[in-house]
Protein backbone atom coordinates (compact mmCIF):
# COMPACT_ATOMS: atom_id res chain seq x y z
CA UNK A 1 0.00 0.00 0.00
CA UNK A 2 1.61 3.77 -1.06
CA UNK A 3 2.27 6.02 1.43
CA UNK A 4 -0.39 8.93 1.59
CA UNK A 5 0.44 10.73 4.93
CA UNK A 6 3.40 12.79 4.90
CA UNK A 7 4.87 14.70 7.65
CA UNK A 8 7.10 17.30 8.12
CA UNK A 9 10.83 16.46 7.04
CA UNK A 10 9.70 13.20 5.51
CA UNK A 11 12.29 12.33 2.93
CA UNK A 12 10.88 11.47 -0.72
CA UNK A 13 13.17 9.28 -3.10
CA UNK A 14 16.28 9.57 -3.48
CA UNK A 15 16.40 8.36 -7.08
CA UNK A 16 19.34 7.73 -9.00
CA UNK A 17 19.78 7.76 -13.09
CA UNK A 18 21.58 8.94 -15.79
CA UNK A 19 20.17 11.02 -18.47
CA UNK A 20 21.77 9.80 -21.42
CA UNK A 21 22.36 11.39 -24.99
CA UNK A 22 19.66 9.17 -26.88
CA UNK A 23 17.03 10.10 -24.03
CA UNK A 24 17.40 14.04 -25.22
CA UNK A 25 17.20 13.19 -28.41
CA UNK A 26 14.26 11.17 -28.00
CA UNK A 27 12.96 14.23 -25.85
CA UNK A 28 14.09 16.93 -28.74
CA UNK A 29 12.96 14.55 -31.47
CA UNK A 30 8.66 14.57 -29.79
CA UNK A 31 8.45 18.05 -31.23
CA UNK A 32 11.94 19.51 -32.78
CA UNK A 33 13.74 18.77 -35.52
CA UNK A 34 16.88 17.65 -34.13
CA UNK A 35 19.10 19.51 -36.69
CA UNK A 36 17.73 22.68 -35.10
CA UNK A 37 19.18 21.71 -31.47
CA UNK A 38 22.74 20.40 -32.32
CA UNK A 39 24.29 21.90 -29.45
CA UNK A 40 22.75 19.19 -27.11
CA UNK A 41 23.55 16.07 -29.60
CA UNK A 42 26.84 17.30 -31.01
CA UNK A 43 29.66 17.51 -28.28
CA UNK A 44 31.35 20.25 -31.43
CA UNK A 45 28.53 22.15 -31.75
CA UNK A 46 28.13 22.94 -28.04
CA UNK A 47 31.74 23.23 -27.06
CA UNK A 48 31.31 26.27 -30.06
CA UNK A 49 28.58 27.83 -28.08
CA UNK A 50 30.66 28.03 -24.85
CA UNK A 51 28.75 25.18 -23.47
CA UNK A 52 31.44 22.63 -21.60
CA UNK A 53 29.95 19.55 -23.32
CA UNK A 54 26.27 18.44 -24.73
CA UNK A 55 24.37 19.48 -21.95
CA UNK A 56 20.59 18.25 -20.70
CA UNK A 57 18.03 20.96 -22.34
CA UNK A 58 17.01 22.49 -19.37
CA UNK A 59 13.32 22.10 -20.55
CA UNK A 60 13.51 18.40 -19.81
CA UNK A 61 14.36 19.24 -16.26
CA UNK A 62 11.10 20.10 -14.76
CA UNK A 63 9.49 17.15 -16.59
CA UNK A 64 12.29 15.04 -15.02
CA UNK A 65 11.36 16.31 -11.24
CA UNK A 66 7.58 16.01 -12.13
CA UNK A 67 8.94 12.42 -13.06
CA UNK A 68 10.50 11.88 -9.34
CA UNK A 69 7.48 12.99 -7.71
CA UNK A 70 4.72 11.47 -9.32
CA UNK A 71 6.90 7.94 -8.79
CA UNK A 72 8.11 8.71 -5.63
CA UNK A 73 4.55 9.33 -4.05
CA UNK A 74 2.07 7.38 -5.64
CA UNK A 75 -1.11 9.28 -6.73
CA UNK A 76 -0.76 13.20 -6.40
CA UNK A 77 -1.17 16.27 -8.15
CA UNK A 78 1.72 18.62 -8.76
CA UNK A 79 0.43 22.21 -8.10
CA UNK A 80 3.34 24.05 -8.47
CA UNK A 81 7.45 23.63 -9.39
CA UNK A 82 9.80 26.35 -9.13
CA UNK A 83 13.65 25.24 -10.20
CA UNK A 84 16.68 27.10 -10.07
CA UNK A 85 20.09 26.20 -11.80
CA UNK A 86 22.84 26.37 -10.05
CA UNK A 87 25.00 24.71 -12.74
CA UNK A 88 24.50 22.72 -16.28
CA UNK A 89 23.44 19.32 -16.43
CA UNK A 90 26.04 17.30 -18.50
CA UNK A 91 24.49 14.44 -19.92
CA UNK A 92 25.56 10.78 -19.18
CA UNK A 93 26.77 11.64 -16.16
CA UNK A 94 24.76 10.30 -12.61
CA UNK A 95 22.48 11.97 -11.06
CA UNK A 96 20.67 12.19 -7.66
CA UNK A 97 17.39 13.28 -6.68
CA UNK A 98 15.63 13.55 -3.34
CA UNK A 99 13.57 15.89 -1.79
CA UNK A 100 12.05 16.32 1.85
CA UNK A 101 8.64 17.93 2.72
CA UNK A 102 9.17 21.29 4.24
CA UNK A 103 5.47 22.68 4.54
CA UNK A 104 1.75 21.35 4.97
CA UNK A 105 -1.06 23.52 5.56
CA UNK A 106 -4.65 23.74 4.19
CA UNK A 107 -6.06 25.61 2.02
CA UNK A 108 -9.86 25.20 1.00
CA UNK A 109 -10.34 22.39 3.21
CA UNK A 110 -7.41 20.45 0.96
CA UNK A 111 -4.23 19.78 2.53
CA UNK A 112 -1.32 20.46 0.50
CA UNK A 113 2.11 19.69 0.89
CA UNK A 114 5.71 21.83 0.24
CA UNK A 115 8.70 19.89 -0.43
CA UNK A 116 12.24 20.93 -1.43
CA UNK A 117 14.58 19.00 -4.05
CA UNK A 118 17.74 19.03 -5.07
CA UNK A 119 19.68 17.26 -8.08
CA UNK A 120 22.95 16.95 -7.24
CA UNK A 121 25.87 14.92 -9.36
CA UNK A 122 27.61 11.45 -7.99
CA UNK A 123 30.39 14.31 -6.51
CA UNK A 124 27.42 16.23 -4.35
CA UNK A 125 27.66 19.01 -6.39
CA UNK A 126 24.62 20.58 -5.92
CA UNK A 127 23.28 21.12 -9.79
CA UNK A 128 19.79 22.16 -9.25
CA UNK A 129 17.39 23.18 -6.44
CA UNK A 130 13.18 22.84 -6.65
CA UNK A 131 10.39 23.23 -4.59
CA UNK A 132 7.14 21.63 -5.39
CA UNK A 133 3.63 21.67 -4.03
CA UNK A 134 1.01 19.07 -4.38
CA UNK A 135 -2.15 17.15 -3.16
CA UNK A 136 -3.02 13.78 -2.95
CA UNK A 137 -5.66 13.60 -6.06
CA UNK A 138 -7.67 11.55 -3.57
CA UNK A 139 -7.85 14.30 -1.06
CA UNK A 140 -9.93 13.94 1.62
CA UNK A 141 -11.64 16.86 3.42
CA UNK A 142 -9.93 17.27 6.56
CA UNK A 143 -11.65 20.04 9.07
CA UNK A 144 -9.11 21.87 10.49
CA UNK A 145 -9.26 21.77 14.35
CA UNK B 1 25.35 50.42 -15.38
CA UNK B 2 22.43 51.06 -17.60
CA UNK B 3 21.35 47.56 -19.42
CA UNK B 4 20.73 48.03 -23.02
CA UNK B 5 18.09 46.05 -24.60
CA UNK B 6 14.82 47.28 -26.62
CA UNK B 7 12.60 48.00 -24.03
CA UNK B 8 10.26 48.22 -26.05
CA UNK B 9 9.86 44.45 -25.94
CA UNK B 10 9.31 44.78 -22.03
CA UNK B 11 5.53 43.67 -21.28
CA UNK B 12 4.59 43.51 -24.67
CA UNK B 13 2.62 40.39 -25.67
CA UNK B 14 3.64 37.59 -28.21
CA UNK B 15 1.49 34.83 -29.29
CA UNK B 16 2.11 31.76 -30.22
CA UNK B 17 0.53 28.79 -31.77
CA UNK B 18 -1.73 26.54 -31.72
CA UNK B 19 -0.10 24.09 -30.36
CA UNK B 20 -1.73 20.46 -31.27
CA UNK B 21 -2.26 17.97 -28.70
CA UNK B 22 -2.17 14.92 -30.74
CA UNK B 23 -2.32 10.97 -29.49
CA UNK B 24 1.19 10.51 -30.80
CA UNK B 25 2.44 13.57 -29.22
CA UNK B 26 0.99 12.20 -26.29
CA UNK B 27 2.23 8.55 -26.53
CA UNK B 28 5.61 9.81 -27.89
CA UNK B 29 5.71 12.51 -24.60
CA UNK B 30 5.29 9.81 -22.18
CA UNK B 31 7.17 7.29 -23.65
CA UNK B 32 10.45 9.58 -24.51
CA UNK B 33 11.65 11.51 -22.13
CA UNK B 34 11.98 9.33 -18.81
CA UNK B 35 14.34 7.06 -17.71
CA UNK B 36 14.01 3.38 -18.31
CA UNK B 37 13.20 2.95 -14.96
CA UNK B 38 10.43 5.23 -14.42
CA UNK B 39 6.45 4.77 -15.39
CA UNK B 40 4.17 7.30 -16.69
CA UNK B 41 1.32 7.70 -14.18
CA UNK B 42 -1.02 10.40 -16.32
CA UNK B 43 -4.51 8.72 -15.93
CA UNK B 44 -6.51 11.60 -16.28
CA UNK B 45 -5.01 13.49 -19.88
CA UNK B 46 -1.47 14.42 -19.90
CA UNK B 47 -0.13 17.36 -17.32
CA UNK B 48 0.56 20.53 -18.07
CA UNK B 49 4.04 19.67 -18.03
CA UNK B 50 4.10 18.52 -21.66
CA UNK B 51 3.56 22.32 -22.17
CA UNK B 52 7.29 22.65 -21.93
CA UNK B 53 7.61 20.95 -25.01
CA UNK B 54 6.59 24.30 -26.55
CA UNK B 55 9.31 26.37 -25.19
CA UNK B 56 11.78 26.62 -27.80
CA UNK B 57 8.91 27.09 -30.37
CA UNK B 58 7.31 30.31 -28.38
CA UNK B 59 7.62 33.52 -30.09
CA UNK B 60 10.00 35.61 -28.09
CA UNK B 61 11.74 38.38 -30.22
CA UNK B 62 15.64 39.15 -29.75
CA UNK B 63 15.31 41.89 -27.21
CA UNK B 64 18.64 43.11 -28.55
CA UNK B 65 20.55 42.44 -25.61
CA UNK B 66 24.38 44.73 -25.61
CA UNK B 67 26.01 42.38 -23.05
CA UNK B 68 27.94 39.05 -22.91
CA UNK B 69 27.91 35.85 -25.59
CA UNK B 70 26.48 32.73 -23.84
CA UNK B 71 22.66 32.35 -22.59
CA UNK B 72 21.61 29.81 -19.88
CA UNK B 73 18.72 28.67 -18.94
CA UNK B 74 18.20 29.68 -15.34
CA UNK B 75 15.26 28.91 -13.84
CA UNK B 76 11.48 28.06 -14.19
CA UNK B 77 8.83 28.08 -12.34
CA UNK B 78 5.27 26.27 -13.45
CA UNK B 79 1.74 26.51 -11.95
CA UNK B 80 0.11 23.21 -13.29
CA UNK B 81 -3.57 24.62 -13.89
CA UNK B 82 -5.58 21.65 -15.80
CA UNK B 83 -4.47 18.93 -17.81
CA UNK B 84 -4.85 18.81 -21.50
CA UNK B 85 -6.01 16.28 -23.67
CA UNK B 86 -5.33 15.04 -27.55
CA UNK B 87 -7.59 16.86 -30.00
CA UNK B 88 -6.69 20.13 -27.39
CA UNK B 89 -4.89 23.02 -29.08
CA UNK B 90 -3.04 25.37 -26.90
CA UNK B 91 -2.10 29.07 -27.39
CA UNK B 92 0.55 30.53 -25.39
CA UNK B 93 0.77 34.31 -24.81
CA UNK B 94 4.45 35.49 -23.43
CA UNK B 95 5.70 38.80 -22.67
CA UNK B 96 8.90 39.83 -21.21
CA UNK B 97 8.71 40.90 -17.37
CA UNK B 98 12.19 42.09 -16.39
CA UNK B 99 15.73 42.51 -17.28
CA UNK B 100 18.34 43.15 -14.34
CA UNK B 101 21.52 42.51 -13.42
CA UNK B 102 23.41 40.49 -10.44
CA UNK B 103 27.29 40.01 -10.10
CA UNK B 104 28.49 36.81 -9.29
CA UNK B 105 32.03 35.36 -8.58
CA UNK B 106 32.62 34.85 -12.53
CA UNK B 107 31.58 38.35 -12.99
CA UNK B 108 28.37 40.08 -14.39
CA UNK B 109 25.53 38.60 -15.45
CA UNK B 110 22.23 39.92 -17.02
CA UNK B 111 18.83 37.65 -16.37
CA UNK B 112 16.12 37.59 -18.16
CA UNK B 113 12.29 36.95 -17.07
CA UNK B 114 9.37 35.90 -19.48
CA UNK B 115 6.04 35.12 -18.55
CA UNK B 116 3.98 32.42 -20.77
CA UNK B 117 -0.03 31.83 -20.01
CA UNK B 118 -0.71 28.59 -22.18
CA UNK B 119 -5.16 28.71 -22.39
CA UNK B 120 -6.84 25.45 -24.41
CA UNK B 121 -9.45 26.34 -27.40
CA UNK B 122 -12.19 26.83 -24.27
CA UNK B 123 -9.93 29.78 -23.01
CA UNK B 124 -8.98 27.29 -20.12
CA UNK B 125 -5.89 28.09 -18.63
CA UNK B 126 -3.44 25.10 -18.66
CA UNK B 127 -0.22 25.93 -17.12
CA UNK B 128 1.16 29.57 -15.46
CA UNK B 129 5.00 29.64 -16.97
CA UNK B 130 7.80 31.89 -15.67
CA UNK B 131 11.11 30.94 -17.58
CA UNK B 132 14.26 32.90 -16.57
CA UNK B 133 17.69 33.03 -18.78
CA UNK B 134 21.06 34.37 -17.77
CA UNK B 135 23.89 35.97 -20.32
CA UNK B 136 27.40 36.02 -19.20
CA UNK B 137 30.48 36.89 -21.11
CA UNK B 138 32.64 33.87 -21.74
Amino acid sequence: MSQTHYALGDPIGPLEYTISDKAVIDFISINESPEKMVRFSSSAQAISKKFPACIVPGNMHLILLTEFLTKSIENISIEKIDMIFRHVVKQNIQLIIKGFIINIFYADNIKHYECDITMKNSEGIVLIIANAKFIFKNNLTIPIC
Amino acid sequence: MEIIYDKNVLNSEYTSGPFSITEDLIRKFKSAHKPSELTCQFDEGVSAEICNLFISSLNKPDIKLDFGNVDFFSGQTVDFLSNVKAGDKLTATTKLLKVYAKTGRSGKMIFTEWNTVFINQNAKLISNMKESFVRINI
